[in-house]
């Protein structure tokens, strides 16, 4: 006599085994997203580190005169600020872009700059220069 | 004919274990593929970064009047700053040389060579500009895939009464 | 006599559970590691960014500093006014040697626990920053300590 077929259990032990894998794969994948978004997240943040401190040397060397600045930097600058535009590899880009630096003076030979994504509130980055008039 | 169904149930079941297999290798060829994105993304950015902080801590420690310039060794592009130690005049230089970035401190009027130097980190290339009468350089690091720069402004100068 | 042929003993039963197994510690490890690094990497990056903060702080109250004592001299502040406004802010004046030598004042403010901004003015004819400079402030000593096992402990 022939013993039983052994596929109903193998397709049981599959199936289930089905499960248990996709339950793991998604808290892996949840776990690889989140690991994704830090990189992301401390890339941006470099970045814009460097960048901040570039476009306050900048303004500091040209005497806190933002034109004279952002002619540095290869950009127009209105009276008192000016801004710089990245894409998403931050390569400077004319128009407006996914990521904004703004050098704005504060009075009193200061200098606020702000980098942020999307919304100016929730800033990467910002920095305070003053200039020495002259130095 | 149950010989055949026998048969039949088996090549079911090799099946349904092979597109398991191959749905689990592809499950994990996509968790590498991630990971190595990751890191490799990461090691770029460090190495860009890295240079350009490290130049710019240098710069900011040897801001000074006459303490910076840029010029070239052996062909290389070089920064060098000057520092003044019990009388005697001493130099760091800070250049590109063969695909990394080097290290050398010396005397001024000693002689060397490139590859006397410490050898700091691998870079495709780096240069210095200096603009805006000596005040603001421009330092470029370059690596595989991405190029990184950054202006540095040196304080120390003269000014006149306006 | 057996007349019964043994058959091989079929693999596929458990394979799925071995794969199975395998597939999820690859991804635990490569999901973990994904995230610490990372992790690690962002620390490091908030890190630098704390730094340059830091010095940027630290710059600023440098040249609040450097621009009263430029305006002092604007004005045609002498070495005495220039003394006072040091001592007032808590820098160091001296005159330099020879006639008409200018005023060396000096002054620096902490950036951090490890490093300081370092100022130096000559006042005279010219309003010259001398230095400008970053420098450290505690000494940093390697940790050549080797712990080595020296039989404590072991009977006699």
């Amino acid at each position: 006599m022939k013993g039983k077929s052994r596929t109903p259990l193998f397709l049981i032990e599959t199936v289930v085994m089905l499960l248990l894998f996709s339950a793991f794969a998604a808290i892996c994948l949840r776990l690889f997203a989140a690991a994704r978004q830090t990189s992301r997240k401390s890339s941006e943040l470099s970045h814009a580190v460097s960048w901040a401190q570039s476009a306050a040397d900048c303004w500091k060397s040209a005497d806190a005169d933002v034109s004279l600045a952002a002619a540095i930097l290869g950009i127009s600058a209105d009276a008192e600020s000016f801004s710089l535009y990245f894409d998403k590899d931050w390569r400077q880009t004319a128009g407006a872009g996914e990521f904004t630096l703004i050098l704005r003076e504060d009075g009193d030979n200061g200098a606020q700059i702000v980098v942020f994504k999307a919304d100016p509130s929730e800033p990467i980055f910002t920095l305070r220069a003053k200039a020495v008039a002259n130095g | 004919m149950r010989k055949n169904a026998g048969l039949f149930d088996t090549l079911i079941g090799l099946l349904i274990m092979f597109i398991f297999t191959a749905c689990i290798l592809l499950v994990l060829a996509g968790g590498a593929r991630v990971y190595k994105g990751i890191s490799e993304e990461l090691r770029e950015q460090y190495s860009s970064r890295t240079a350009l902080s490290y130049i710019t801590a240098k710069l900011r420690s040897s801001d000074f009047e006459g303490g910076v310039s840029a010029g070239e060794i052996g062909g290389c592009p070089a920064l060098m700053m000057y520092e003044q130690i019990e009388s005697e005049l001493y130099v760091m230089y800070i250049y590109w040389y063969e695909g990394a970035l080097w290290e050398l401190f010396c005397g001024a009027d000693d002689e060397f060579l490139p590859s006397d130097g410490q050898e700091i980190m691998e870079l495709v290339s780096v240069s210095f500009e200096f603009r805006e009468d000596s005040s603001l350089i421009k330092i470029v690091c370059t690596q595989e895939n991405n190029t990184a720069q950054q202006y540095v402004h040196i304080r120390s100068g003269k000014a006149e009464r306006a | 006599m057996d007349s019964k042929k043994r058959t091989p003993p079929k693999l596929t039963m458990g394979i799925t559970t071995i794969a199975v197994v395998f597939a999820v510690l690859c991804l635990t490890i490569f999901a973990i590691l994904s995230v610490s690094t990372a992790d690690s990497e962002y620390r490091l990056a908030k890190k630098y960014s704390e730094s340059v903060t830091a010095y940027y702080i630290a710059d600023s109250a440098c040249a609040d500093i450097a621009e009263s004592f430029r305006e002092l001299w604007e004005s045609g502040g002498d070495f005495m006014a220039l003394s006072d406004l040091a001592s007032s802010l808590g820098a160091h004046c001296v005159q330099a040697e020879g006639g008409n030598a200018p005023a060396v004042i000096s002054y620096s403010r902490d950036i951090d626990s490890t490093r300081a901004l370092y100022v130096q003015l000559h006042i005279g004819e010219s309003f010259d920053i001398k230095q400008w400079k970053t420098t450290p402030t505690s000494e940093w000593t390697p940790d050549d300590s080797l712990p080595v096992w020296t039989g404590d402990g072991v009977p006699d």
